[in-house]
């Protein structure tokens, strides 16, 4: 069928397109200019570095370590949706093609990213291991190769629930040879590593597929792949797809706790069971958090502490007012309670957290900078400050669209 | 029989002026009264319900919750409601336990009668062992009976439940059935919307055909078969007819 033919196509569009707005978004986000910087910082750094090591440094080693993880590991993008199993499973047969075109993607994006690495690591095995460059070349061509055999290997697994067994063959026969390419061995030894990988093919591999193939397997490799891009983009912008993401953190419920029993009660422990646990709202606080910190370590002790304590919080604050649409009317709380208890719980919800946060700058400011005074105005600024964003902004914000 | 505890008068309606999808509905429902509203899908039953709800304003007449419209005080009026939705809806980030203390909360319910009555309803539907439970982990049926003990938790005046029975286990319908039995014992009015009209027939204690938008007929299993002419027609028989638009009390 025609329409089974260009789904490969239509499919992969969809996310590329997809993708390509969340691409744009981070592009324009300072995240890409830090990026640049420590591209540029980093790669002098590199140059540098290398030029002081001598040629016993176990550079072997490292890259065994590193390519034999980066062949090893073969995600497989499928762009299969949970539909699929009730309407495509029955033309399974005609969707061969969709699996090959599916695997030649999975191949170039990893292919891809070997050569990144090994273009990265090209000044450091040229100094430190051999600088001819006609075997750097052909390093890369046989890692290419090893790439397809595990690219071959993970798609033959997935007509198999259990694979653990085969995928450690197939990660310490990979390993395995790296290390010998690497470390250049005779050239019989490596002959007998291929012998194994040809036979564990022929022998084990290969008839795998005489099972059915496991529609659940590749839609959550599907599934944990496209976790991962959202989460990677989550860390620029809101997306979503991933609010419905949600950990217990038993061991924080015991805060909401404090809240106790009674109808003032409800949407404060809602809201702080939600920040606990739902979507990345946790995350973007402890991450923004760290990263303050360690900017306060960093940078010029003194002054700069505070205000970094002060943008924090306030980029910490812009974030989590989305914390707001958590809400939705159920069943029962809804028809009860007025909207004026469920903007006030949130708001306070809201101005707690981002005070608990800038006491915990604030302790750090004293600790880094041993002055009391700065210490003090941070936090005594801070809390002014966070008061005035709260409850002119976001309240003027919750009250007028009733979202945020 | 006791005093009304829903009325609706000339409830005109729908998601919008334009798109009326009520037409000048009459009813009520008594104080320890069960009464079945049954009609085809897109009858309206769920926007009829929908409009008791307060979640949508009619164009046209009114609606009392123990005499007292929701313009008059929202907060009362609704929390003199209990409702089963058709479709469970649960936050994802909260478990068993919390969505039922949630809800014990927000009706100001005292923490001693909540924890008075969670044991026995949690029994009655084998949720006991779920306490800690989060919904991802939850069956269809399993949130459905969230809904329901949310519900029977608060024993408000008023039930309304929308098309409960299905995807509930054998056990848990009667529970359910039993539940609401009792609880019209204590003076509760249930309004049950549902397409199991064997179990309609034998529990409920008046009817309400909607047709269209309309109420086609009303009254209990005896007025109504009086009004066909046939005493021994069935609610299926007799919805069957209603829902082909024969008018069978013309004939």
């Amino acid at each position: 069928m025609e329409k089974i033919k260009q789904l490969w196509m239509v499919r992969r569009g969809e996310f590329w397109q997809e993708a390509s707005r969340y691409l744009k978004l981070l592009g324009n986000s300072g995240f890409m200019f830090s990026l640049y910087i420590l591209i540029l910082g980093g790669g002098v750094y590199y140059q540098r570095w290398i030029k002081g090591l001598s040629s016993d440094f176990p550079t072997e080693w490292i890259l065994t370590a590193v390519f034999g993880i980066l062949v090893f590991r073969t995600p497989l993008r499928t762009f299969l949706k949970s539909a699929d199993l009730v309407f495509l499973l029955p033309v399974e047969k005609q969707l061969a093609g969709y699996f090959r075109q599916a695997l030649i993607y999975n191949g170039l994006l990893q292919g891809t990213s070997i050569v990144f690495v090994w273009a990265i690591a090209m000044p450091l095995y040229r100094h430190t291991v051999s600088s001819d460059i006609m075997g750097y070349l052909i390093i890369l061509v046989l890692l290419f190769a090893v790439k397809a055999w595990n690219l071959y290997a993970v798609w033959q697994e997935q007509h198999v629930l259990e694979s653990t067994l085969y995928d450690l063959l197939r990660g310490f026969l990979t390993i395995v040879f790296i290390g010998m390419v690497l470390f250049k061995t005779p050239w019989w030894a490596v002959v007998i590593v291929i012998l194994a990988i040809v036979v564990l093919t022929l022998s084990i591999i290969q008839p795998l597929s005489k099972h059915l193939l496991k529609w659940d397997k590749l839609l959550a490799g599907e599934k944990r792949q496209l976790e991962r891009f959202y989460r990677l983009a989550n860390m620029i912008t809101d997306v979503p797809k991933m609010r419905n993401r949600m950990k217990p953190r038993r061991w924080l419920t015991g805060l909401t706790e404090l809240y106790g029993y009674g109808q003032a009660q409800v949407f404060k422990k809602f809201y702080l069971k939600t920040f606990i646990r739902s979507g990345e709202y946790l995350g973007i606080w402890f991450r923004l958090l760290l990263i303050g910190i360690l900017l306060m370590i960093l940078l010029p002790k003194g002054v700069t502490s505070a205000i970094v304590a002060w943008v924090f919080t306030y980029l910490t604050a812009s974030q989590l007012t989305a914390l707001y649409n958590e809400y939705f009317a159920s069943s029962s709380t809804s028809f009860t309670l007025s909207e004026k208890y469920l903007k006030s719980s949130f708001l306070h919800i809201y101005s707690t957290v981002l005070l608990v946060q800038m006491v915990i700058f604030s302790l750090f400011t004293l600790f880094i900078s041993r002055s009391l005074e700065i210490a003090g105005i941070t936090l005594l600024v801070g809390l002014a400050l966070i008061y005035a964003f709260t409850y002119s902004y976001v309240k003027r914000k919750v009250n007028k669209t009733g979202t945020v | 029989m006791g005093k009304p505890i829903l009325e609706v008068e000339h409830l005109s309606g729908g998601y919008s002026r334009k798109a009326q999808v009520l037409h000048d509905l009459n009813f009520h429902v008594n104080q320890g009264e069960l009464v079945g509203l049954v009609g085809l899908n897109g009858a309206g039953k769920s926007t009829t319900i929908k409009h008791i709800l307060g979640l949508l304003e009619p164009t046209e007449g009114v609606i009392k919750i123990a005499g007292q419209t929701i313009q008059e005080d929202a907060d009362r009026y609704r929390s003199r409601i209990g409702y089963i939705p058709e479709t469970p809806s649960l936050y994802e980030q909260l478990t068993l336990s919390e969505h039922l203390e949630l809800t014990a909360m927000a009706y100001g319910l005292k923490k001693e009668v909540y924890e008075k009555r969670l044991p026995g309803l949690l029994e009655m539907f084998q949720m006991t062992n779920r306490l800690k439970w989060f919904p991802a982990h939850f069956s269809k049926g399993m949130k459905q009976k969230v809904m329901i003990l949310s519900a029977f938790l608060v024993e408000p005046a008023l039930y309304v439940v929308d098309e409960p029975f299905v995807g509930l286990d054998p056990l848990a319908i009667q529970a359910l059935l039993d539940l609401m039995v009792e609880m019209k014992e204590k003076g509760s009015g249930i309004l049950m919307s549902t397409h199991i009209l064997s179990t309609a027939e034998q529990y409920c204690d008046r009817f309400i055909l909607l047709h269209q938008g309309k109420i086609a007929m009303q009254g209990t299993m005896e007025e109504l078969r009086q009004k066909v002419g046939d005493p021994k027609i069935t609610l299926h028989d007799l919805y069957v007819a209603v829902a082909k638009g024969e008018e069978p009390w013309k004939k």
